[in-house]
């Protein structure tokens, strides 16, 4: 798809689901949910479904482990690092949360462009539905821009695939997104429910990081993101790099172009292996790689460019052996 | 399919239906859970960039004074449009929001009208406040920071001057 096309979709989609709930805010009178209302609603669905769905599920995992023999040393290490990288991304998103980007939601919500939405059933549905179409471009820059897979690439690395990689973080997974949902908060869309919502489209992809299910009705896996379509986003095989990167809904991928359906069996990982279930090393293992082809890299501006160009870029005339990660 | 496949496919559907299912139950009757949420945290204020929790000299808190006073239905009088209009005033959260209740004519015969958040009090001292109240004008709104001043128990002004346009609303608690 060209860049153009790519960018008219995206900024066409965006004008939809901005000016729906302004739309309907300034000529119906819809009722508004009251703030614990909306409060009650995302911590049941965000945080109840840890409890409720994803710790059990990902118990019902370690027991298919050990039945079909899968259970070893590795799997369970492996397991305790990425529980390992969400509490390091934790600690790494509170000092950024504190140091600055709590003051970026408040300075993008002074000035924003938009009066605030009201509280209803519309606003919501809007937010939750923007906050997974800029999750859409904010996870695909990840991959695509070196800068962005130099922290992302830590949630792709594990060989295994099941819930607990759901929660293998980046240290600066936290940090993209705010380039997308502090301008989204610019346009009347309360910080808190911008938050919430982002976390919604999150703990919705969360739930797909599993082996078990299988496929779905066509209806649903032709409107959403599932298991299947989200196993081939962790493939490590040469047709799925780069593919579905949609949270909740699998339309993003579909009319932007980055959609593949899993056909062939899924190798799980990244293209130049880990092969480590060290915490340390599994965290940081995108900086240090990044740092050392940054070393290899001739030219301050070829280093500068390294940042912004795909993962794999080497300037013209430049090499490095061997090729580190995929895309 | 091997039929451990089958046998854990079901249970991952079961969990992850039951779970939903369960969350949906929750939704719908949230009291049926114990659950507890910080309000201070969780809240939704509506202008973050300068709220500023009220507190008193004695370091008391004041918010249950503060609930009572200010909580309840507020009667303003607009004479230009030859009526008036009866808010709802509630706390919800830290803050105090003022949603339309009911329009009454000059006659003093009501009609109940759908809840629309005008105004938000967001600090409040007992005697002064400061917030923003929801104006609409030539069929755009606007969000114009106002200040409130208590004049006694059961009556205060709203105050508010916004690029030129100025006002000052009277509002009268309602038993």
């Amino acid at each position: 798809m060209s860049k153009i096309r790519l960018i008219t979709y995206s900024i066409v989609i965006l004008a939809t689901i901005i000016g729906i709930p302004h739309y309907v805010a300034d000529n119906f009178n819809i009722p508004e949910y009251s703030n614990e209302t909306v409060d009650t609603f995302f911590y049941i669905f965000n945080s109840l479904s840890i409890l409720y769905i994803i710790i059990p599920f990902f118990i019902l995992e370690l027991a298919r482990y050990f039945f079909t023999k899968r259970l070893n040393k590795n799997l369970v290490l492996d397991s305790v690092a990425n529980l390992i990288t969400v509490g390091a991304f934790g600690v790494i998103n509170y000092i950024l949360g504190l140091l600055f980007a709590l003051k970026l939601y408040a300075w993008a919500w002074e000035y924003r462009f938009f009066d605030e939405l009201p509280l209803t059933w519309v606003t919501i549905a809007s937010c939750i539905l923007l906050a997974d179409f800029l999750y859409y471009w904010e996870h695909r820059l990840m991959h695509e821009l070196a800068a962005g897979w130099v922290t992302h690439t830590v949630h792709h690395s594990s060989p295994h695939f099941n819930m607990s990689v759901a929660y293998r973080f980046g240290p600066l997974d936290g940090f993209f997104p705010l380039f997308f949902s502090i301008p989204a908060v610019m346009f009347g869309f309360n910080p808190f429910l911008m938050l919430a919502a982002e976390l919604f489209v999150q703990t919705f992809q969360a739930v797909l990081h599993t082996e078990i299910i299988g496929k779905l009705l066509k209806p649903i896996e032709y409107i959403f993101n599932t298991p299947s379509h989200h196993r081939v986003h962790h493939g490590s095989n040469r047709q799925y790099w780069d593919k579905n990167y949609a949270g909740i809904l699998i339309i993003w991928d579909r009319m932007l172009g980055t959609f593949e359906p899993e056909e062939e069996k899924v190798v799980y990982g990244i293209s130049e292996a880990l092969d480590s279930v060290n915490p340390v090393k599994v965290f940081f293992h995108g900086i240090t790689r990044f740092y050392h082809k940054l070393k290899h890299t001739k030219g301050f501006s070829n280093k500068l460019l390294s940042f912004i160009k795909r993962p794999h870029w080497m300037p013209d005339g430049q090499t490095y052996p061997p090729q580190t990660d995929k895309n | 399919m091997k039929t451990s496949n089958v046998i854990f496919k079901i249970l991952g559907y079961f969990i992850i239906l039951g779970g939903l299912a369960l969350l949906i139950f929750y939704a719908l009757y949230p009291s049926e859970i114990d659950w507890e949420i910080n309000s201070e945290k969780n809240d939704y204020p509506t202008e973050i960039y300068e709220y500023k929790e009220p507190q008193s000299k004695s370091n008391k808190p004041t918010t249950s004074n503060s609930k009572v006073m200010l909580s309840g239905k507020w009667k303003v009088a607009y004479k230009d449009l030859g009526g008036a209009m009866v808010y709802n005033i509630k706390k919800e959260g830290t803050i105090f929001n003022a949603y339309t209740y009911e329009v009454q004519d000059e006659n003093g015969y009501g009609e109940k009208v759908s809840p629309l958040k005008t105004l938000i009090i967001k600090s409040f001292n007992k005697k002064n406040g400061k917030g923003i109240y929801k104006i609409s004008y030539e069929g755009k709104k606007y969000d114009v920071p106002c200040k409130i001043k208590f004049l006694n128990k059961s009556t205060f002004e709203l105050s508010y001057d916004y690029y030129g346009q100025s006002g000052v609303e009277t509002w009268k608690k309602q038993k």
